[in-house]
């Protein structure tokens, strides 16, 4: 103890000469460090701040004003979600972007999922090319599969048309009958993003180790059995962030499908595409619109984060 | 060392190229501003009559006066779909814009109506009384007769001209000149005078091609449309026609109660009754992207060897260059105004204006009203004709159309208008925006939906108009209230 006692000083003293001089050099270097992160820091927080923070506020602030982009602005509180919320084509659009949301998100993650799990593990023949095929869909701009679905679905000369003359059938587009077209852009966009989540899950699964399966099979554990018991479990972060990232960019990529397929014809537009019908003429409307979107997308991410929180399984 | 140094050159330099990017824009004062929509009207007839301006007395005085070697032409232009966002892009970024080619109820942004709205356009009153370029008459004299009495024109009603006619087109009923003959016989149609002949002549191709679910370019449809948004002018001129001049000037200065007017109905019924004669394929088509494929349908297929699935088709003088390239040689269109009420009434056309305005902040607000002045002189007429096939609306222009090399069967349907066949136009009363309500959705985008489309097949006519009639009295009543005085 003494010996402790009398050492602990000598440490203490020499280990407070060392600390001395460190923090001496510490401090510089501290403030030099701290100096040079704010300094490269800075421009790019002041660029999130100009284009990403600053914007928001600005739709908010402007979404209180009657204001048609040209000419003076008139301070309305609520009036413009007053109206909104009243408007029945506002509804139907919300009621067409939370269809899309849902379908397309099941098809897709869904199919992504079940190709991934066959062409992953399984020794499926020709794997590279059915992966290349599925993947070129999303090397296409929208405006190509747009136009590609707008010939297939053209009443005059169509595939489809076709296809129902060949059986005496009449056609005449499902783009302007109510009942189908929400499917076909769900159809377009489902087939659009398949291959990329199909390409993420791939590479989740890929990283999941081949003893697991061994096992499970001598277990004489099904090949389904396995999916959802192996696979889906150890993949379940990379599920969870596509699911969130899918969402939003469906909400997103609904415009550009409804502004290439049918510019909101048959009751079809969504959201964003009846935004962007008052962005010429009723800014401050327009904007109103655009906060409602903003929330409801960051609500239904937020949704989305805790409803499949769950213990992350390790391997 | 040398890594932090590169990091935060770098990082400078990302600040400072955004920051250099958004300062852009810097107007240059020696710069002579022109909008206008490149489209039907050609994409070159702006810079010529610049071209040919230059060489003006006019100009070179302009220039003597303020001092300046030369005045550049800034052109900002662009398609239907984009040249109102180029314009307003431009004048966002500090742009000052002295002449504008442009026009009301375009798609994109509404940017003539919010110049209207806001007060920025230059009073033109004036300009009417002085003496176009070369010439000795006024520009008043130079036009063409009962174009300035509308809202496009004098959008606040108070008589004082904001926007001058750039061009005008009749707009009516197109078809397939080889199908009709004067009396229908050998196997042609003849061409209805009346409402009540056209829809005998409906009921007649309904009947043989079981009310449209069997037609064939022998069993056509009575009626096609490229989009609503071709309505307009049917319906004015539909208005016009059944409802009386009186009325239809009611129906433009929202009047009370006008959508509920008899004869205003009436008028409405026989848009509504069209969806009981429509080509089947219209409704789906009815896009920016497919609607060429309704205006083929009263051609029939490009090679000729079959005709067209639909009898009319509504549409303004550039259809037949637009269709050019899928019209078969040989092929005659054929251009009629729309049924008149009965066969003692007159036949009305709406005339589609589009419409040439300076804004007050351009810079060269004196150089602009002396370019407008050589727009509407002979000399002018002669460029436009020449650039843009076009006739700009000066009786002179009509007249020298062929000398300046205008095709004929475009001088005939400019030929419409010596009939006994009155010109009117649409264009509403100018008011302020009303939150969530666009008049085009109510007056036409939406019949696509809310009138053609099959989900309505088992509601009733009188059911259809009276909903559309419901729906358009109350925005009129909306939008009543807010007319700029």
């Amino acid at each position: 103890m003494d010996n402790l006692s009398t050492e602990i000083p000598v440490a203490e003293t020499d280990g407070e000469k060392v600390y001395k001089k460190v923090e001496g050099g510490k401090r510089k270097a501290d403030r030099a460090r701290i100096g040079f992160i704010i300094a490269t820091v800075a421009p790019s927080f002041l660029l999130f701040l100009l284009f990403v923070i600053l914007p928001v506020f600005n739709m908010l602030y402007t979404s209180f004003f009657k204001w048609d982009g040209i000419g003076d602005k008139i301070f309305i509180k609520f009036e413009n979600y007053d109206v909104l919320f009243h408007n029945e084509e506002f509804w139907s659009a919300f009621k067409n972007t939370v269809f899309l949301i849902v379908f397309v998100t099941i098809f897709t993650i869904g199919l992504a999922l079940f190709f991934a799990a066959v062409l992953s593990k399984g020794k499926t023949k020709g794997k590279t090319f059915f992966r290349i095929v599925f993947y070129i869909p999303n090397i296409l701009s929208i405006v190509v599969i747009s136009a590609i679905f707008s010939a297939i679905l053209a009443p005059s000369y169509g595939v489809i048309g076709a296809i129902a003359k060949l059986f005496h059938k009449t056609y005449t587009g499902w783009l302007g009958d109510m009942d189908a077209v929400m499917w076909c852009i769900t159809f377009a966009m489902v087939w659009q993003a398949v291959g990329y989540y199909m390409v993420m899950y791939i590479a989740g699964m890929d990283g999941v180790p081949d003893h697991l399966y061994e096992a499970a099979d001598l277990e004489g554990c099904s090949k389904i059995r396995q999916f959802f018991m192996i696979t889906v479990p150890l993949t379940w972060d990379v599920i969870r962030t596509t699911l969130t990232f899918f969402v939003i960019s469906t909400i997103n990529m609904s415009f550009l499908f409804v502004d290439a397929m049918t510019q909101g014809q048959a009751n079809s537009h969504v959201l964003l595409s009846y935004m962007y019908k008052f962005f010429g003429s009723q800014y401050g409307y327009a904007m109103a619109i655009g906060t409602v979107i903003f929330v409801f997308a960051y609500g239904i991410s937020l949704i989305i984060q805790f409803l499949t929180r769950r213990e992350t399984v390790q391997y | 060392m040398n890594k932090k140094l590169v990091a935060l050159v770098g990082s400078v330099v990302m600040l400072g190229s955004t920051l250099a990017l958004s300062a852009c824009g810097d107007e240059d004062k020696n710069q002579f501003t022109i909008a206008y929509l490149a489209a039907g009207r050609g994409e070159t007839y702006v810079e010529k009559l610049y071209e040919e301006f230059q060489k003006t007395d006019v100009y070179k005085d302009y220039l003597k006066e303020r001092g300046l070697d030369d005045l550049k032409l800034n052109v900002i232009k662009g398609g239907t779909d984009n040249v109102t966002g180029n314009v307003q892009n431009a004048m966002n970024t500090g742009t000052k814009v002295d002449v504008l080619f442009l026009n009301y109820n375009m798609s994109g942004v509404a940017l003539t109506e919010s110049f209207v709205r806001s007060k920025q356009l230059v009073d033109l009153t004036s300009l009417l009384d002085e003496k176009v370029y070369g010439e000795e008459t006024t520009l008043d004299e130079k036009l063409v007769p009962g174009l300035l009495e509308n809202y496009t024109i004098k959008p606040y009603g108070d008589g004082k001209v904001y926007t001058l006619p750039a061009f005008y087109s009749p707009t009516g009923l197109w078809y397939d000149a080889s199908r009709f003959n004067e009396n229908g016989t050998d196997g042609k149609y003849k061409l209805p005078a009346t409402w009540e002949e056209f829809w005998a002549l409906g009921d007649r191709l309904n009947r043989a091609n079981a009310n449209g679910t069997k037609v064939t370019a022998d069993t056509p449809a009575l009626f096609t449309y490229p989009t609503t948004g071709y309505f307009d002018g049917f319906i004015y001129a539909a208005i016009a026609g059944t409802a009386g001049e009186e009325k239809f000037q009611k129906v433009l200065g929202y009047a009370d109660g006008i959508w509920k007017d008899p004869d205003v109905m009436s008028a409405l019924e026989n848009v509504v009754r069209l969806r009981d004669y429509l080509e089947p394929n219209t409704v789906a088509q009815a896009n920016k992207d497919s609607f060429q494929q309704n205006q083929q349908a009263v051609i029939g297929s490009a090679d000729g060897k079959t005709k067209g699935t639909a009898l009319f088709v509504p549409n303004g003088d550039w259809l037949p260059s637009e269709m050019a390239a899928s019209t078969p040689e040989g092929f005659e269109w054929g251009f009629t105004a729309l049924p008149k009420k009965d066969a003692s009434s007159k036949s009305y056309v709406n005339t589609f204006i589009e419409n040439v305005y300076l804004h007050k902040d351009g810079n060269h607000g004196e150089l602009a009203k002396d370019f407008l002045l050589y727009y509407f002189s002979n000399e002018g007429a002669k460029i436009v004709a020449k650039e843009a096939k076009a006739i700009i609306p000066t009786s002179d222009a009509l007249k020298n159309a062929k000398e300046n090399g205008i095709a004929d069967s475009i001088i005939d349907l400019y030929n419409v208008y010596n009939g006994d066949v009155v010109a009117i136009s649409g264009g509403f009363a100018a008011t302020e925006s009303v939150t969530g309500l666009e008049w085009s959705d109510v007056l036409f985008n939406r019949l696509n939906d809310d009138v053609f489309n099959a989900k309505n097949k088992n509601t009733s006519v009188a059911d259809l108009l009276k909903s559309w009639s419901d729906k358009l009295e109350d925005a009129s009543d909306k939008l009543r209230a807010n007319i700029i005085k």
